[in-house]
């Protein structure tokens, strides 16, 4: 691995609120290969502490790549990354202190679950990092009331016996027992039915704005990213193409269009009514806003 | 002429209780529905509501414990006429991870011909003409696990249509791809529909639902509706109660109807905006 500049925390001006800070970050994969696939180029981006940051792009964009880095699971190539003020550019960051505060939901998490019980499944995370045996019953009560899963009831069944919806909601509980600060999720909602993404996201959301949680979640449903982030990554070819809230994002129809990705219907309809000289205000994103937003522009017209 | 048929259909799964007796758990009961050949039918539900048992149903993977399925008139429960209904049968599922069972296109897209005892010459023809429907023909000598997602479920559509089905099962074949991965795959169906096959798609994407011709809703086992898509995203109290939710831009409108604000029901949510200024402007 070469490390052709290194940056040290002093010269970056880390702002003091920040969670992730990733400067000049670059990432070759197989790099002294013929297979060489360049990743990531020249990533800059701070995520300060409570944020909802939601990562969209195509397949092949970096966007896991990036996200991959943030508790260490892939090292750092060149550049400088610093989560929750480690350097993790350095050459031994403490990565099991790290892997407590970065909790990571991958895509389809409850193909993970192995344990015979969900009890087991919850606490394994809490067992590594040696908790105590009493605590970690009880870390996983409250991470499996958390995610809205009735204790006594599930504790002893095996996960498998569980329905899709409910497996998930365990996996998650497993990474929520540890209570992380930075929880990154990779599509949480892909193949679930419209109750179940509800649900996951319902939840995503209260730890996020109740606990203060900062979340980062990558998604291709920009519905659902529309009405859940305030703010929006989106990569291209391995660095960062767009950064700016949901709202103002999805007014530049032209370019979402050329990245392949899709508008969400409510910007769709707002986008037309500004065209038009009717403008909502920007926190109207669900269904149920517009509509309000919509009836009182009516009701104010006629009067 | 209907290509599908199910009377009285109900499916019981081996389960183990906790104490570790042998019991059952309800896969589908009751069902009664048929297909029409050349329809673009969507069955759709939430997760366990018996859509994937009613699948697997349709080309003999599971036999009914009652009832009767019949597939271009063949009852799924004779043995005898298992190759026959999964020739006409071709399923395609979720993970396209999966379903690659060779390391070359078209090995991949030539192994359902290959078991059916095809010759030789005639399975090159059908691989290539499986590959043009889905418009894979220049990835022939790839290998399938460099194809991105959508890539590989249109491959594994290619060989569900080597074996030349009448009818294609998809379920939730698009569940796990990306947007542009999902397009692709739906416009081959859609496609296909136009030259005669008649699909079944299984999905959770209720966008996916409106381009259908009839729309089956699944819960608890039981087929509790059918209709166009229009009929089905009109009633609400259905989709609360089975926990569906119309596209938003339907929402929408229906709402704005309900508010008194007189715009047509539409899915489209430009269009919407557009009929709302009008009525904001009189």
């Amino acid at each position: 691995m070469s490390k052709t500049e290194k940056l040290t925390a002093p010269d970056l001006q880390i702002p003091q609120n920040s969670a992730i800070f990733a400067k000049g970050l670059n990432f070759t994969y197989n790099a002294k290969s013929n297979f060489a696939k360049h990743a990531l180029t020249n990533v800059d981006i701070n995520i300060d502490k409570g944020e909802f940051v939601a990562i969209v792009g195509h397949t092949g964009s970096g966007k896991t790549t990036f996200v991959q880095h943030i508790n260490a699971l892939i090292r750092v190539q060149s550049g400088y990354l610093n989560v929750l003020g480690q350097d993790l550019s350095a050459r031994k960051p403490d990565l099991k202190a790290l892997r407590k505060q970065v909790g990571m939901v991958f895509q389809y998490p409850e193909y993970q679950l192995f344990a015979d019980t969900v009890l087991a499944d919850v606490c394994f995370g809490l067992k590594n990092f040696q908790v105590d045996k009493d605590k970690q019953t009880q870390m996983a009560k409250e991470a499996l009331e958390l995610v809205g899963l009735e204790f006594d009831k599930v504790k002893e069944k095996s996960p498998f016996d569980l329905s899709g919806g409910e497996k998930r909601r365990v996996a998650l509980a497993g990474v929520l027992a540890m209570k992380p600060q930075i929880l990154v999720l990779d599509e949480p909602t892909a193949g679930l039915d419209p109750r179940g993404k509800t649900e996951i996201l319902t939840l995503v959301k209260r730890l996020n704005k109740e606990e203060g949680v900062t979340v980062m979640m990558v998604s291709h449903d920009m519905n659902e990213v529309y009405e859940n982030a305030d703010r929006v990554l989106v990569f291209r070819d391995g660095g960062v193409a767009y950064d700016m809230p949901p709202r103002e994002l999805f007014r530049l129809e032209d370019e979402i269009a050329s990245m392949n990705l899709e508008v969400p219907a409510m910007a769709a309809f707002c986008n037309e009514l500004e065209r038009q000289g009717f403008v909502l205000s920007d926190g109207c994103k669900t269904v149920d806003e517009v509509l309000a937003a919509v009836v009182a522009l009516k009701e104010a017209r006629n009067v | 002429m209907e290509i599908i048929k199910l009377d009285n259909v109900s499916y019981y799964y081996k389960a183990y209780n906790d104490d570790g007796s042998v019991g059952s758990a309800m896969g589908v009961e009751g069902v009664t529905l048929s297909v029409e050949e050349g329809a673009f039918v969507a069955l759709v539900g939430h997760n366990g509501c018996g859509k994937s048992t009613l699948a697997k149903l349709l080309n003999g993977l599971l036999i009914p414990k009652s009832g009767k399925v019949t597939v271009n008139g063949l009852d799924t429960a004779d043995k005898n006429n298992i190759f026959e209904i999964r020739k006409n049968v071709g399923m395609v599922f979720q993970n396209p991870d999966n379903q690659m069972v060779a390391s070359v296109v078209e090995e991949d897209v030539a192994f359902g011909p290959e078991n059916l005892g095809v010759p030789q010459k005639e399975i090159v023809a059908r691989v290539n003409e499986a590959l043009e429907a889905v418009g894979m023909s220049e990835y022939v000598k790839s290998s399938p696990h460099r194809l991105s997602g959508g890539q590989k479920q249109r491959i594994a559509i290619a060989g569900a249509l080597a074996i030349r089905p009448k009818v294609l099962v998809l379920d939730e074949s698009t569940a796990m791809l990306d947007p542009l991965g999902r397009k692709e795959v739906l416009e081959v169906a859609h496609k296909l529909n136009a030259n005669g096959m008649t699909v079944l798609l299984i999905t959770h994407f209720m966008e996916e639902v409106l381009d259908c011709d009839r729309v089956i809703v699944m819960n608890g086992g039981h087929v509790v509706a059918a209709g166009t898509p229009s009929e089905i995203f009109n009633n609400a109290a259905l989709l609360d109660e089975v926990g569906l939710k119309a596209p938003r831009a339907i929402e929408l409108s229906q709402k704005l109807i309900s508010a008194g604000i007189d715009v047509a029901q539409q899915s489209d949510a430009r269009a919407l905006g557009g009929d709302v200024c009008q009525k904001l402007k009189n």
